[in-house]
């Protein structure tokens, strides 16, 4: 169980998160859905230790996030948003690093490693640095390593940008896999059929502001004459512009 | 503290702090502990060349009985470490800007930072390895018990290591704690490397003179604040040696509390806050911008970036000054009564000059490949590539005469040129530079690499470092050899030589001319 309470995030005079509340539970896909600069990335940066909240507090498992990093760290793995990491590792030996980091044996770390490149076509790239890979390519390289441990919670930052659509496919079965296993998922997208498609449940962010939380179905049922697109644009998008597409038709 | 953890953190950050080496070693096909031990390799190496190179001449030394000559040893070696210290820590902690990367893993703080401390101290290493020869040396010299002397030597090398690296540390992460490296970062970094590189220039200074002094047999007077060094190797079962060594335990004990009690803790934060201050900058439009100032602008930007320019300066513009300072210094050179036959002389010491500083590490020979993926992106548009390269040749042209014309001023005055010499070594050396800048342009577009990661990896291109070692030295080698017959032939017979000369370097810049005008009349179409 993760909560975050009263999460607030201020740079200068900005405030990039704004008492956020909202409770995630184990087996959950869950969705931080928002435009650019609605908060998703703060959020997801906050949960896995590179923002430091100004204030509000996180807990997973009861446990403070701020006190036990180090035991959160263990449980969690990280997809960022852009997969420009340890560009002058090769993929191999940026999975090492991530192999001693979790405290995986090697033979672990192999049996992985040799499953997910499998599956994501990389074995014949993975002594390649990863600066040479494409961007698809250390996408795919990044989601091995965050996979390597098996993590109690796994965390993507816009996951899908720059997946080949067969990429895109095995990444969401992974997911949906991942959670079916009684482990969460938290992915932050701005993509609505990838959130109508994984999410059991989604946090709809504006500005900071958290102006939805729940269920998609409880969502949809709110608005049943309109598409996941027009309900969201009418809570999070530029709402005078939709009133006039409208009034065109 | 996981030693696994500890490893493979050092092995990253060994890859990093080498990006040059580990490219490589990776063109030829390791990776994984093999290219981790040929890391390890290159820095045993360069520690056992400099040991020999130094370690032929110390032997001779009786230390013991020199204890000036001893503390001038230390204290150039010092310097020599300290310049060494100050840019890895900046490179390691601050320009890989890699700590957000490492915030999500389960790595304790202190490993992450222990790791870069240990690649930090082991790119110290090798300079300073002729300490520990020299601490063995004199503590073997002075009749001390032999493994005991191994023993004290290593010790207070330790201790030598640990003073100078607290040192540097004071300085970077002092420094970049300040609001001035918030305000002026890139600013505040040249300086900061200027200074790192200057301290290296006074060491080597300093090292010809003492090399000088040394030679004839005299002592030096000693650096006082070194002498505990001596007195530890020498006296240790004495009450001076005692207290060297108290003294000496305690400054460290002292330096490195100062460190993890001031900078420890607040270094994940002081790091994530210079790799985090992305700033909003704003910029008035300029009104009526035409093609050529618009491109101006962006090649202005292109180039705005400190450890960048220090790369390409320092290797392409320190060489010659090192040499010129280190034997205008040492020696007792006055051309001032030199005549005007010689006036072709100077001037093509000044073409010299520019094949030595224009090289394959200069901005010229770089700039292209600096443009990265926004170079194909123009491609794309409808501009014509030959202006676009034209603007950008002219624009670093400019600096590299600049600075050209910046050496062969210096390089006039420390030798006392009259003026009109040093006007003609400047020409020489402003033709020079546009050649030879002719040539790397075009090398620049024929090599062209626009996925590089860190620019030292556009160095390497074409025959490596080691072509650019030759083609240095060929070039001081030829200059010498052509400029030795001049002056000769000028002393000989100035009117036939000098006539001679005008019609070969008119000729041979003429050839030049016309084929990189149908070289380039290639690319632009």
């Amino acid at each position: 169980m993760i909560e975050l309470k009263k999460v607030s995030k201020v740079y200068g005079k900005k405030r990039a998160l704004d008492q956020l509340d909202v409770n995630i539970k184990e087996g959950e896909i869950f969705g931080f859905l928002g435009h650019n600069g609605a908060g998703k990335s703060t959020t997801i940066k906050s949960l896995v230790s590179i923002i430091e909240p100004t204030s509000g507090q996180i807990l997973v498992d009861g446990q403070e996030l701020k006190t036990h990093r180090q035991e959160i760290k263990q449980k969690i793995g990280y997809v960022p948003d852009t997969p420009d990491l340890f560009l002058q590792l090769s993929a191999e030996e940026y999975w090492d690093l991530l192999g001693a980091a979790f405290e995986l044996s090697d033979e672990l770390k192999q049996e992985r490693v040799e499953q997910l490149t499998a599956l994501f076509e990389l074995t014949a790239q993975r002594y390649d640095t990863i600066s040479s890979l494409s961007h698809g390519m250390r996408q795919k390289v990044i989601v091995i390593g965050a996979l390597l441990s098996d993590p109690d919670i796994w965390i993507l930052d816009e996951p899908m940008q720059g997946l080949d659509p067969q990429a895109a496919y095995d990444l969401k079965q992974l997911m949906q896999e991942h959670a079916r296993k009684g482990k969460t998922v938290i992915f932050s997208t701005h993509d609505l059929a990838t959130a109508q498609q994984l999410c059991d449940k989604l946090a709809i962010l504006k500005k900071g502001q958290l102006i939805y939380n729940g269920t998609l179905t409880e969502l949809m049922s709110q608005y049943p004459e309109k598409s996941l697109e027009d309900i969201y644009l009418s809570m999070a998008g530029r709402q005078g512009l939709l009133k006039a597409g409208e009034a065109d038709e | 503290m996981n030693k696994k953890r500890l490893k493979e953190l050092i092995k990253v950050n060994l890859r990093y702090a080498n990006p040059q080496q580990t490219m490589q070693q990776r063109d030829k096909g390791k990776s994984g502990k093999k290219l981790t031990r040929s890391l390890y390799r290159q820095y045993i190496y360069s520690g056992l060349i400099f040991l020999l190179i130094y370690g032929v001449v110390l032997i001779f030394f009786d230390f013991s009985a020199m204890p000036g000559t001893f503390t001038y040893y230390v204290a150039l070696f010092g310097v020599i470490a300290f310049s060494q210290g100050i840019s890895a820590i900046y490179n390691v902690f601050f320009e890989s800007a890699d700590l957000p990367n490492f915030l999500p893993l389960p790595f304790f703080q202190a490993e992450v930072f222990i790791s870069k401390i240990m690649v930090v101290v082991l790119a110290m290493l090798p300079l300073v390895l002729p300490v520990l020869l020299v601490f063995i040396l004199t503590a073997l010299r002075a009749k001390v018990f032999p493994p005991l002397a191994i023993v004290l030597g290593l010790v207070a090398f330790g201790l030598f290591l640990s003073i100078i690296f607290s040192l540097c540390s004071f300085i970077v992460f002092g420094l970049t704690k300040t609001q001035l490296f918030k305000k002026h970062r890139q600013l505040v970094t040249s300086l900061l490397l200027i200074i790192a590189a200057g301290t290296a220039v006074i060491g080597v200074m300093t090292m010809n003179q003492q090399a000088d002094a040394t030679a004839s047999g005299n002592d030096r007077r000693p650096i006082v604040f070194l002498l505990t060094f001596f007195y530890s190797l020498t006296q240790p079962e004495q009450i001076n040696g005692w207290l060297s060594w108290i003294g000496l335990l305690i400054l460290t004990v002292f330096l490195l509390v100062i460190f993890s009690k001031l900078f420890l803790p607040k270094l994940t934060e002081q790091l994530l806050a210079s790799t985090q201050t992305v700033k909003k900058t704003t910029k008035k439009r300029r009104k009526k911008q035409n093609l050529h100032q618009l491109l101006r602008h962006y090649n202005t930007q292109l180039i705005n970036n400190a450890s960048l320019l220090m790369q390409m300066f320092s290797n392409s513009v320190m060489l010659p000054v090192i040499f010129t300072l280190s034997f205008g210094v040492s020696g007792n050179y006055d051309f001032n009564q030199l005549s005007l036959n010689f006036l072709g002389v100077t001037f093509l010491g000044g073409v010299a000059l520019a094949t030595i500083t224009t090289n394959q590490t200069s901005l010229v020979a770089n700039a292209i490949s600096l443009d990265q993926q926004n170079f194909l992106f123009v491609r794309s548009l409808p501009l014509l590539l030959g202006e676009y390269l034209k603007e950008k040749f002219l624009f670093v042209i400019q600096i590299q005469g600049t600075l050209i014309v910046l050496i062969t001023i210096i390089i006039g005055t420390v030798f006392s040129f009259p003026v009109v010499h040093i006007f003609s070594l400047s020409l020489g050396g402003l033709l020079g530079t546009y050649l030879a800048s002719l040539y790397y342009f075009n090398r620049d577009y024929r090599l062209l690499c626009l996925d590089w990661t860190e620019v030292s990896q556009l160095f390497s291109r074409g025959a490596g470092n080691l072509g650019l070692v030759f083609n240095m030295f060929g070039s001081v080698l030829v200059s010498a050899l052509i400029l030795t017959f001049y002056t000769l032939g000028v002393y000989f017979a100035p009117l036939i030589t000098n006539g001679v000369a005008s019609v070969i370097v008119v000729l041979i810049v003429g050839v030049w001319l016309l084929h990189y005008k149908s070289v380039w009349e290639k690319v632009w179409i």
